[in-house]
């Protein structure tokens, strides 16, 4: 061949792999375009709900209406469904119409008769009927104080999740009874935080109601930090490396009088009418639904660490427990994903 | 010998490469620097850069019950509240990421965004 031939030749091909280079990065280009934008689209949002801080970190499209969106769910459902200070909703309507049925939304309905299962399922350690109690108690309001026995005794004949009659919508609570959905409200609104999420097909997003978490749609682990008991309103004991699901604490210290030198919280014993005393300062629960991690992390409460095991099993959902004795017990599904920072007071025990 | 790209060429396709990096830079960034995000009925009336405070001063938070917010370099406080139980006070001086004070009452929340990020420091507590 010829030096003009072999020119001829190359030619072309210079042309097409200069075309082919060019196209490959004006491609790349593009889609790095695509991936900045749709993850600068950042959004971070506090609010006040449920009596509690609701704090929400979102990434993907159109962040900001769907923050909006969330935030507006969880004060329509706390006024609308399930407070039991706010006149016209309808636990609210539930309590006041104690003895007879009252009607309501399907979507309340069902949350009542998951939360009763759960009351089923724990032997009664979660009883969502303790709401004259609670009200009694009046703890994390300004009207808390000791309770006189005879007043507890009195009330105590009209706990009893057993005596609660669903058929359809309509939900029928016995005379003397009063529905407190305070154990399940927070992660109710993180389940229904999820179904926007989704339908909004944000990318990602971590949403807390009051310390009740949702974390959706994280590739990478979020570090999810453990209230410390003992310490400050910011201060963690240990970090659980989590994605993809649902988390939620109770513990001694978030709400609690304390009268003569003893600290009186706000998780009640239903079956004794006093705040539970089972060996525990906290624990919290890790599960795919935010209403069954609310309530099993308050039934657990109530349980103790030993007596929490077979129901934590029944519901597929891990557990890290902090006793009195500042000893940290982590159920086997959690195990490598927890890491205890603050070792000077805290104790990681071995489980069997 | 024959090359495949001429000068202008060359020249094009560094512009592409770096314009790459530029936007690769938002995604694999650092946090910035530690900011505080205050708001006021859930929407955001200061955003303060407390890398970038010499000197301490205090709000006002409009809402009632009225409150006070101290500002000082890398950290900010409620310094005084007329709500009932003054948890937000309790909460006391907020200085690192994801830190939270909140006043219930006054519907107002006080949240550090940005500054330093690691395995060992949490995104979000539950409590």
């Amino acid at each position: 061949m010829g030096d003009d031939a072999l020119r001829a030749s190359r030619k072309p091909n210079n042309r097409t792999a200069a075309a082919l280079i060019c196209g490959a990065m004006a491609v790349l280009i593009c889609f790095l375009a695509y991936d900045a934008l749709a993850n600068r689209q950042e959004f971070s949002q506090s609010d006040i709900a449920m009596g509690t801080v609701i704090s929400q970190q979102l990434t993907g499209p159109d962040t900001e209406a769907t923050a909006d969106k969330i935030i507006g769910k969880i004060k329509e459902i706390e006024k609308d469904s399930l407070s039991w200070r706010i006149k016209g909703s309808e636990i609210y309507n539930i309590n006041l119409h104690a003895g007879k049925a009252v009607k309501i939304s399907a979507e309340t309905a069902g949350w009542l008769k998951k939360s009763l299962e759960v009351c089923k399922n724990s032997g009664g350690a979660l009883d969502i009927t303790v709401g004259k109690l609670t009200a009694l108690w009046g703890i994390g309001t300004e009207s808390a104080r000791l309770p006189k026995q005879a007043e507890i005794d009195g009330l105590l004949g009209g706990v009893g999740y057993e005596k609660v009659k669903i058929a359809g919508n309509d939900v029928k609570i016995a005379d003397g009874q009063s529905l407190d959905m305070g154990s399940v409200g927070k992660g109710i609104a993180c389940d229904e935080a999820f179904k926007i999420l989704e339908a909004k097909k944000t990318k990602s997003a971590v949403i807390s109601v009051g310390g009740s978490i949702l974390l959706y749609g994280e590739k990478k682990e979020v570090n999810v930090g453990i209230r410390n008991p003992r310490g400050g309103e910011n201060d963690y004991m240990g970090i659980l490396s989590l994605k993809n699901c649902c988390v939620s604490t109770s513990g001694d210290y978030e709400k609690f009088i304390i009268v003569n030198g003893k600290k009186y919280h706000h998780i009640l014993n239903p079956k004794t009418g006093y705040p539970s005393d089972s060996g525990l300062m906290s624990v919290t629960v890790v599960c795919q639904s935010g209403l069954l991690s609310d309530a099993l992390s308050t039934a657990c409460f109530v349980l103790g660490y030993e007596k929490s095991l077979p129901l934590l099993k029944e519901y597929n959902a891990e557990a890290v427990f902090i006793t009195n004795s500042s000893s940290v017990y982590v159920t086997d599904g959690l195990a490598g994903k927890f890491k205890l920072s603050n070792t000077a007071d805290y104790k990681l025990e071995a489980t069997d | 010998m024959k090359i495949l790209f001429k000068k202008a060429d060359i020249i094009l396709i560094l512009f592409f490469c770096l314009l790459c990096a530029a936007l690769l830079i938002p995604r694999y960034s650092g946090s910035g620097n530690m900011t505080a995000v205050i708001y006021e009925s859930g929407k955001i009336t200061h955003r303060i850069d407390l890398s970038k405070v010499s000197e301490s001063y205090t709000i006002k938070l409009a809402n009632a019950p009225a409150s006070t917010v101290e500002v000082e370099h890398n950290g900010i406080r409620y310094l005084t509240a007329s709500c009932p139980d003054k948890l937000c006070v309790k909460a006391g001086l907020l200085t690192h990421r994801g830190d939270t004070a909140a006043c219930l009452p006054q519907k107002t929340v006080i949240v550090i965004e940005g500054g330093s990020k690691d395995e060992k420091t949490p995104d979000v507590i539950t409590y």
